[in-house]
C-alpha cells in the first residue's frame, strides 16, 4: 500500500467516524420510523368490525385522498405556508440585517429582547396570542373595537385563522433565527464591507448586493427547516379549536392524522399522512438545495 | 471539475438533507400488530387494579379505597382528551391497560366497546341486575348492542334555567312550547333588547338544542348502521325556531363561555338558558364565570314541540366508568366500578347530578337547601333525567365536532343555522363511513 491511498483510507476512516453519531440517530429516529410509517401505509385497514379489509396496497391512500378532511386541510397549511414562510424569512432577516449594521451594547440587548419570545412555549402562546386577540380580554381592546371586532366570534373566523397562526408562529419563531442569522452575518469578512463602503456603497446596498449573498446558504437551511415545520403545524389550530370553537379537529394535516391514529384508531391512515408530508417536504428540500448552491464547498469550486 | 460533476455531486450530497427532513417529518410510530388476547385467570385477588380518572373523579376512586384497604389500587389521574389515544398505545403494544376508567366523553363508548379498540368489558353479568335497574335512563347511554358496556355516573338532562325575578318584572310566563320560547325571543328583542334567552355559539346547539328534538345525526341502527338526516323535521324545526331569534338577538351568537357572554351574564342580561343540570351550578353561579347572585335561577323543564306529547331533554354531558376486558380480576374492578357509580356516601358530595336514582334521591336532598336558587330546581331536575332522548345515542363518529365545523361556525360568523344544515349532513356522513357505518339517510 502506498503512502497516499493509506492517507485516503485514513481520511476516510475519520470522515466515518465524524459522521458515524449522526448517522446512528438519523438511522433510529429517522429512517426506520419513516420505512416504518411507509409499510404501515400500506398495510391493510382494521374496520371497526375487526377484519382488515382491503389489500397490501394503496387502499390508505385512496382512503385518505378521498377523505372530505383532507383537501381542505392541504389548503390551510398551504396558505398558512404562504403566509408564514416569507413573513418569517423577510423578517427575521430585515431584523438581523439592523442589528448587524451597527454592532454594539445596543445591538447586544436588542438580540436578547428579540429573543426572548421565542421562550415562551408554543402552547402558551398560543394562550397569550388568545388573550390579546379577544375583545373582551384583550390590553388592545379599545383598538380592536374601533376596528369593528367587538366579540370573540368576529376575530376568531376561519378566514382569520391562518393569519393568526402564522403571526403566532412568527413571533415564537422569529427570535431564534435573529439569533442565527446574525451569527452567519458576523462571519461575512469586514474588509469585504470595507471596501464596498469606500467604492461608495451605502447600507442598503452593503446589505442586499454583499451581506446576503454571503450568508444565501444560511437562506436557504432556514427555509427548508420553516418549510418543514409549517408542513407540521398541530399546536396552535389544536389549541384554538378548543378554546374558540374556531376551525375543526381536522384543519392541518397533522391533526388529520391525529385523529386517524387517535380517535379512529387507523395507523395506517394516520401513516399515509406522514408519508404525504415526508414525500411533501423531501421534494421542497430537494427543490431548494438544487436551486442554490447549498452543498457546493470551496473544494468543488 | 466539470459542471455535470458538481451537479451530481451536489445530488449525493443532498441526500442527508432530505434524510434530515424524513426525520423532521415523521411522527413516532410504534409497533406490534395485535395485543395479545389475556389467557391469565379472570380473578385474581392480588392484582392490583389501575384506575384512570379525571381530577373530579379521583375523590370517588380514594373514597372507595378508603372503604377497601385490602384491594390494591393506583389511581392515576389522566387528561379525558387522550383516553382513546393511550389505550390505543395500550393495544399496539398488548399491555398497559387501566382496569376501571372515569371518562367524561360518554360516546368513546362506541369506539372503546368496538371489536377494534376490544377494550369495554360487559357488565351484564358483573353488576346485579337490581342494581343495573335503578339508573334513571336504565343505563341507556351504556347499553350497545342489548349489552351493558359502561355504568353511567352522572346525568346531563337539559333544563329551562331562568331568573324568576327578572321573568316577574318583564312580565313575562315561562314557555312551555318551543313556540312560545320563540314568541317571547320575539317580544324580549322589542322590550328589553339586549336580554338573552339562550346562546348558540357552543356545541350546546347539539346537545340542548337539536338532541332533544332527535334531530338524528347519531341514531345508531346496528353496530354497522346509522341514521343522519338533517333535513328532518326534527332538525329544520330547531332552524326555524332559533334563526331568527339569533337574528333579533335574543339569542346570543356567542358560546355561553365567551368572555363577552359572561360580562353580559354578570349585568343581569340573561333571562333564560336551555342548559344541563349542572349550567347552574358550574357556569351561572360561580364568581369567576357568570356570577349571578343567589335567589335568581329556577328551573322548568324543556318546552315541547308542535304535535310532540313527550318533552325530551338533550344531554350536553355524563360521564362514564368503564372497565376493561383485559383485568386479571374482572369481578373486582366491576364492583369498583358499580360502587363509585351507587355509593351514596360519595354520590350525594358529587358535584353533577347522580346517575343511580338512590344517590340522585340524597344529591337532591342535598341540593334543596341550596341558597342559590330561587325556588328548588329537585323534581323539574328529577323528572327530565328520565326523559333524556333516546333518538341519540354513541357513535364511532364524533358528532360535536361537525357540528362546530358547521352549524356553529355559521351561527358565530352570522349565518343561519338552515343555510349550514346540509354542509352537516356531508361532514357528519363522510365521518360515519369512515368510522364503518352504512348511513341511511331517511
Amino acid at each position: 500500500m502506498n503512502k497516499a491511498s493509506a492517507r485516503s483510507v485514513r481520511d476516510g476512516l475519520t470522515a466515518w467516524g465524524f459522521s458515524a453519531p449522526y448517522l446512528l440517530l438519523l438511522t433510529v429516529f429517522g429512517l426506520i420510523p419513516a420505512g416504518y410509517a411507509i409499510y404501515e401505509s400500506l398495510s391493510p385497514a382494521v374496520s371497526y368490525t375487526g377484519e382488515s379489509h382491503g389489500s397490501v396496497g394503496l387502499s390508505n391512500y385512496r382512503t385518505v385522498f378521498h377523505d372530505f378532511r383532507f383537501w381542505p386541510a392541504v389548503g390551510n397549511v398551504g396558505l398558512f405556508m404562504v403566509i408564514w414562510v416569507p413573513v418569517m424569512v423577510v423578517g427575521s432577516l430585515l431584523f438581523a440585517l439592523l442589528l448587524h449594521e451597527k454592532v454594539g451594547r445596543f445591538s447586544g440587548v436588542m438580540r436578547l429582547i428579540y429573543f426572548l419570545p421565542g421562550a415562551v412555549t408554543g402552547s402558551a402562546a398560543v394562550l397569550l396570542w388568545y388573550f390579546m386577540l379577544d375583545p373582551q380580554l384583550s390590553p388592545f381592546r379599545s383598538q380592536l373595537k374601533s376596528m369593528g371586532y367587538k366579540t370573540g366570534n368576529d376575530v376568531f373566523t376561519a378566514g382569520h385563522l391562518a393569519p393568526i397562526f402564522a403571526l403566532i408562529a412568527f413571533t415564537t419563531g422569529v427570535g431564534q433565527w435573529i439569533v442565527i442569522m446574525f451569527g452567519a452575518l458576523q462571519s461575512v469578512p469586514n474588509d469585504v464591507i470595507e471596501a464596498a463602503r469606500i467604492d461608495g456603497a451605502g447600507s442598503v446596498r452593503i446589505a442586499l448586493l454583499i451581506k446576503l449573498p454571503l450568508v444565501s446558504k444560511y437562506i436557504t437551511y432556514m427555509i427548508i427547516l420553516c418549510f418543514a415545520a409549517a408542513l407540521q403545524i398541530f399546536v396552535e389550530p389544536t389549541l384554538f379549536y378548543s378554546i374558540t370553537n374556531a376551525g375543526s379537529n381536522w384543519w392541518s394535516l397533522n391533526q388529520l392524522g391525529y385523529s386517524y391514529a387517535f380517535q379512529q384508531g387507523q395507523f395506517g391512515q394516520a401513516a399515509t399522512i406522514s408519508v404525504v408530508l415526508l414525500v411533501v417536504s423531501s421534494v421542497a428540500a430537494l427543490i431548494f438545495v438544487r436551486r442554490s448552491s447549498f452543498f457546493d464547498t470551496e473544494v468543488d469550486s | 471539475m466539470t459542471l455535470t460533476l458538481v451537479r451530481a455531486r451536489k445530488w449525493r450530497t443532498a441526500l442527508p438533507a432530505v434524510l434530515t427532513c424524513v426525520a423532521l417529518a415523521i411522527a413516532g410510530c410504534s409497533s406490534s400488530k395485535k395485543p395479545s388476547t389475556n389467557a391469565a385467570p379472570k380473578s385474581d385477588p392480588n392484582a392490583t387494579m389501575t384506575v384512570w380518572t379525571d381530577s373530579t373523579r379521583q375523590a370517588a376512586f380514594q373514597a372507595y379505597q378508603k372503604a377497601n384497604p385490602k384491594t390494591k389500587m393506583k389511581i392515576e389521574v389522566i387528561d379525558a382528551t387522550t383516553l382513546l389515544s393511550k389505550i390505543q398505545l395500550a393495544n399496539r403494544v398488548g399491555s398497559g391497560w387501566p382496569d376501571v376508567v372515569f371518562d367524561s366523553t360518554p360516546s368513546d363508548i362506541a369506539s372503546l366497546a368496538s371489536p377494534l379498540f376490544k377494550y369495554a368489558q360487559p357488565l351484564n353479568k358483573l353488576v346485579p341486575q337490581s342494581v343495573q335497574d335503578n339508573f334513571a335512563t336504565k343505563n341507556a347511554a351504556c347499553t350497545l348492542g342489548g349489552q351493558l358496556v359502561c355504568l353511567q355516573n352522572d346525568l346531563a338532562q337539559d333544563v329551562l334555567w331562568y331568573n324568576k325575578p327578572l321573568m316577574a318584572q318583564f312580565g313575562y310566563t315561562v314557555p312551555t312550547t318551543w313556540a312560545q320560547y320563540q314568541a317571547l325571543g320575539v317580544q324580549l328583542a322589542k322590550d328589553h333588547p339586549g336580554y338573552l334567552i339562550g346562546a348558540a355559539g357552543e356545541v350546546n346547539l347539539y346537545y340542548d338544542f337539536l338532541w332533544e328534538s332527535g334531530c338524528p345525526l347519531a341514531t345508531v341502527v346496528n353496530d354497522n348502521e346509522v341514521k343522519i338526516n338533517t333535513a328532518d323535521t326534527s332538525c329544520t324545526r330547531v332552524a326555524s325556531t332559533l334563526d331568527p331569534l339569533l337574528k333579533n338577538g335574543s339569542v346570543s351568537r356567542l358560546s355561553p363561555f365567551d368572555p363577552a357572554m359572561t360580562t353580559a351574564a354578570k349585568a343581569g342580561k340573561v333571562l333564560m338558558m336551555p342548559g344541563p343540570s349542572w349550567f347552574a351550578q358550574f357556569v351561572m353561579q360561580p364568581t369567576t364565570s357568570w356570577s349571578i347572585p343567589n335567589g335568581k335561577i329556577a328551573a322548568a323543564p324543556i318546552p315541547t314541540w308542535d304535535g310532540a306529547t313527550t318533552n325530551y331533554s338533550g344531554a350536553w354531558g355524563g360521564g362514564i366508568y368503564v372497565v376493561s376486558a383485559h383485568s386479571k380480576n374482572e369481578q373486582l374492578e366491576a364492583s369498583i366500578a358499580q360502587w363509585v357509580a351507587t355509593n351514596n356516601a360519595y354520590q350525594v358530595t358529587a358535584p353533577t347530578y347522580p346517575a343511580y336514582i338512590p344517590a340522585a334521591k340524597a344529591w337532591l336532598a342535598a341540593l334543596s337547601t341550596n341558597k342559590f336558587f330561587a325556588e328548588d330546581p329537585s323534581s323539574v331536575l328529577q323528572t327530565a333525567a328520565g326523559l333524556i332522548n333516546p333518538a341519540e345515542a354513541a357513535t364511532r363518529y364524533q358528532v360535536t365536532a361537525t357540528v362546530t365545523s358547521t352549524l356553529v361556525a355559521a351561527v358565530k360568523s352570522g349565518q343561519t343555522i338552515a343555510s349550514a344544515l346540509p354542509a352537516l349532513q356531508s361532514q357528519l356522513s363522510g365521518l360515519a363511513q369512515i368510522a364503518g357505518y352504512a348511513v341511511d339517510t331517511k
